[in-house]
């Protein structure tokens, strides 16, 4: 029998980063969405036998994002309107943050895996490695790869470039 | 221009906690719903595997015995009797009684691998259909799975059995049957999944009993779950195959005929 109310304290405390976490992995609100759901109903399928049922959360969510970006191809979508032209002129803090995120979903999947684990979920490289499933040394070359790509694209101000 | 770590962080972190959330109870509800889906796959299989290692025990007598022998026939018969498959008229036992119907069904419409695909539009197929029709759980208003649809994979063949009695508690009977097949299959049933999936709360008077049953068959050849529809008096027509549910649905006059 499951704990309902320790699964529901569970979603109240982790389930709006969970979400955000699952929007920046997958770089679209209702996408997001979908594949936090998809995660909370493994955990709680598994509920009361998981140990770590936050780790395991963010395994099975960096997981099912890398299998689903395998399975389809979500990289070029038509638009009705063309992105805006970034300008060189300094930028405001906010228009800062939105060219990061853009750059962000411009990343490989296992490479956006890595930047959300380590700098918005906070863990540390060997607790990446181990929610990827990968060694540590991957964890950072991969990081170093995506943070270098980033300050490129950022520096020569396309972010549709590669 | 550059960015540090603590910028990233800043970027990654905005916005965070927009939106609507995650719904813990709706979590629940769709979690519970596929646990249930798993285990009814679950027992059709195990169902499947007990036909089969029945049939095969059958076919060992048969082969053992011969085919003059009366004891052996006998004892294979016994197995797939229509008695005892029409007495055990739920949707569990409902394979059973679908077995005993196989035969009946591809010797009449066709072959089908094992799984009965009704031949042709006929009205000959009364012998497919159980004495009694078989009992369905309704599933409460709001379920989850409640606006789901009632046939759960591209219909091939549907076979209509309608059941009535003749005062509003008597004993109800198998009043007639019909197969529908491509077109006119796939229009029964998207019709039916098209109708209203919201509860019918009026109150009404029952009049006798009339009920039909829809044991479809998918275009793959899979038995799917049988759909029961009460087209009883003036209290609306409910049908449901146990986890989907629609209300208010008009049978086309010639299926609703068959409980006259």
């Amino acid at each position: 029998m499951r704990d309902d109310s320790a699964f529901r304290a569970f979603v109240e405390e982790n389930g709006a980063t969970l979400l955000h976490a699952a929007r920046l992995l997958t770089g679209d609100h209702q996408r997001g969405e979908d594949l936090v759901q998809t995660v909370l109903i493994k955990v709680y399928q598994k509920w009361g036998r998981i140990e770590t049922p936050l780790a395991y959360a963010r395994k099975a969510l960096v997981t099912a994002q890398i299998d689903s970006s395998r399975r389809r191809w979500w990289g070029e979508r038509p638009a009705e309107t063309l992105p805006e032209v970034p300008s060189t002129d300094e930028l405001a803090p906010a228009e800062d943050r939105d060219q990061l995120r853009r750059l962000l979903n411009q990343l490989s999947p296992r490479e956006r895996a890595v930047i959300v684990l380590r700098y918005y979920c906070d863990l540390s490289e060997q607790d990446a490695a181990a929610t990827l499933g990968v060694p540590v040394g991957t964890v950072k070359s991969t990081c170093s790869r995506a943070l270098a790509r980033m300050r490129v694209e950022l520096s020569t101000g396309d972010p549709h470039g590669v | 221009m550059a960015f540090d770590e603590d910028d990233l962080r800043a970027a990654l972190r905005a916005d965070e906690g927009a939106g609507l959330g995650v719904d813990a109870g709706t979590v629940i509800a769709l979690a519970e719903a596929r646990l249930q889906a798993r285990h009814a796959r679950v027992r059709m299989l195990a169902a499947a595997v007990v036909v089969l290692g029945a049939v095969g025990t059958g076919i060992g007598v048969l082969a053992t015995h011969g085919r003059g022998d009366e004891s052996a026939t006998s004892a294979a018969g016994g197995k797939f009797a229509p008695e005892h498959a029409h007495s055990q008229a739920a949707p569990g036992a409902d394979t059973a009684g679908g077995q005993s119907s196989v035969t009946g069904t591809a010797a009449a419409g066709g072959t089908s691998g094992g799984l009965a695909v009704p031949g042709p539009a006929s009205s000959a197929h009364a012998g497919r259909c159980p004495a009694r029709p078989v009992r369905v759980r309704q599933p409460a208003a709001g379920a989850a799975g409640a606006a789901a649809p009632l046939f759960t994979a591209r219909v091939a063949s549907i076979a209509v059995c309608g059941y009535a009695s003749t005062t509003p508690n008597g004993a109800v009977t198998l009043t007639g049957s019909r197969v529908l097949s491509g077109t006119r299959a796939r229009q029964l049933a998207a019709g039916l999944d098209a109708a209203s999936a919201r509860v019918h709360t009026d109150f009404c008077v029952l009049a006798r009993t009339r009920v039909l049953v829809l044991y479809a068959v998918s275009t793959a050849r899979h038995r799917l779950e049988p759909v029961r529809v009460e087209l009883s008096g003036g209290c609306g027509v409910t049908a449901t195959n146990g986890t989907a549910i629609r209300y208010d649905w008009s049978p086309p006059s010639d299926l609703a005929a068959l409980t006259d």
